[in-house]
Order: structure tokens, then C-alpha cells, then sequence
């Protein structure tokens, strides 16, 4: 007798032939599109995904490319980005700015990416040179749980009242494991 | 931390010297100051809005106190005639 919790797709046969109901349906009023089968990395197992589920969470980008200056030795934000909802899984989170002293008399120059609060990534240039220099990084990080999550590119000078400069500031967000 | 905004700005104010000048005239812990330009309003009279509000090309202030009503008025004219 047919599994009516079945899809009907040939070669749906995940754990001991069948699936559950809960495992096909992730939001509460699913949408009417394709269904991709994807690896659920939390729990080990393949799982089946709604294509637009997906899509919205695979890869999240921001930037800010205008010419940003403080005077502050405390962190200022470049870029705070706050995600939609994401599935639990593992993600990446990666950042790209360059920084420069204002002028000849700045000081050392700092930038910096968090993920809700937490410092992952960490670069200070030096004084002596009068140019922009790129500065990037990245961090996988799991996520046990669905819920949002907050990444932002900061800077700072290295001197109170000593300025610098920031351009080009960039950030993604890719899911790398369901 | 107590934060003013200053809107459209369109060239970028000499941060340094603006420092010294708010440093030197109110004293509720000047922290320092924070310029933003807008990438889009390459020619100033920016028409982007921030999230929280205020243009992309904006001045910040910071203070770890909060200004009084004259003190507010002291910072107003430092930056209109910056």
C-alpha cells in the first residue's frame, strides 16, 4: 500500500522509505514551487528544501563603497546588516574594506568584522603609510537554531582626534550547509 | 553614548580640525567625530536615506554626555561654520 506521506518523486527514500511531513514543509504556508533535496549538515541526513526557501537564504550581500572618516578610537559602524530569519546550519560570513589615514599626520588605522557582537576578524594598518590597503577575512560559523543574525564591518582610529578613512566596504553572507 | 547627526554635508569637513574645535569648546566628554559620504551623491544634496533615518552623507558627534539646550546651539555653529 502506498506512504501517502510520500512525495512521489522516484528515489525519495531518505530514512527507512519514508519521510516525515514535517521534514518536507520549513514555513507554515509553503509556497507552490520545486522542491531541491539538500544535505541537513545539524543532523546529518539529506532533506528536501522548497527551491525558494533556499534562495532567500543561500547568499546575502551588502556594501557600502562611498569614503567613510572618524576621529573616534572607539568602534564605528560601517556596515550593520541584519539577515532575514535563517535556518540553522553553517554559514559564512566574509568582509572586504580599505583603509587609510586621512592625512600625514594620522594615526594607525583599524576595521574589524563582528557577528552578533562577536569579533572574528581584525586588521589595523600603520601610520607610516600614506595609502589605501585592502583588508578582508571570513568566519563559518553554525547555527544550532533558525533566527536572524546581525554582521557588521567597524573601524576605528588608532588615535583619539587622529583621523581616518574607509571605502569599499563589503560583506556576504553564504549558507555553506544546511 | 549620545550621538548627533548633521544631514547633508556634501564635502568631507576636515575631521581633525573639526575635532579640536568641539574639544575645545564643550565639555561633556567629547569621544570624537564621524563623517559618512554617499556613494550615489557624488556632487553633494544627497536624497539617500539611512535606515535610521538621516541621509547617507551625514555628520556624526558623539558625546559621553548629553548636550544642554546652549551647548546644542554651541555645536550648531561649529558645524555651520566649519
Amino acid at each position: 500500500m502506498a506512504d501517502d506521506r510520500r512525495t512521489g518523486i522516484t528515489g525519495d527514500q531518505i530514512e527507512d522509505n519514508t519521510i516525515s511531513k514535517d521534514e518536507l514543509i520549513v514555513v507554515n504556508d509553503p509556497p507552490s514551487d520545486k522542491m531541491v533535496l539538500g544535505w541537513d549538515a545539524v543532523n546529518a541526513k539529506f532533506k528536501w528544501y522548497y527551491a525558494s526557501d533556499l534562495a532567500t537564504r543561500l547568499d546575502h550581500y551588502q556594501e557600502d563603497e562611498g569614503v567613510s572618516s572618524t576621529t573616534l578610537a572607539t568602534w564605528v559602524d560601517k556596515i550593520s546588516y541584519t539577515t532575514p530569519s535563517m535556518l540553522a546550519g553553517h554559514y559564512e560570513f566574509w568582509y572586504y574594506a580599505e583603509i587609510n589615514k586621512t592625512n600625514n599626520q594620522g594615526a594607525n588605522q583599524k576595521v574589524r568584522m563582528i557577528v552578533d557582537d562577536v569579533e572574528y576578524c581584525y586588521n589595523v594598518a600603520d601610520a607610516n603609510v600614506n595609502e589605501y590597503r585592502s583588508s578582508k577575512g571570513f568566519k563559518r560559523i553554525q547555527f544550532t537554531t533558525a533566527g536572524t543574525h546581525t554582521i557588521k564591518v567597524q573601524y576605528s582610529s588608532g588615535t583619539a582626534g587622529k583621523s581616518m578613512d574607509i571605502r569599499r566596504a563589503r560583506i556576504r553572507v553564504l549558507s555553506v550547509g544546511i | 553614548m549620545y550621538t548627533y547627526i548633521y544631514d547633508n554635508i556634501s564635502t568631507t569637513p576636515n575631521l581633525e580640525s573639526l575635532h579640536t574645535t568641539i574639544n575645545n569648546s564643550i565639555n561633556k566628554e567629547f569621544v570624537g567625530v564621524s563623517y559618512n559620504g554617499c556613494n550615489h551623491c557624488q556632487e553633494g544634496g544627497c536624497v539617500h536615506l539611512c535606515a535610521n533615518g538621516h541621509y547617507h552623507d551625514n555628520l556624526q558627534i558623539y558625546f559621553n554626555l548629553e548636550l544642554s539646550t546652549s551647548e546644542k546651539t554651541t555645536l550648531d555653529g561649529i558645524i555651520e561654520n566649519r
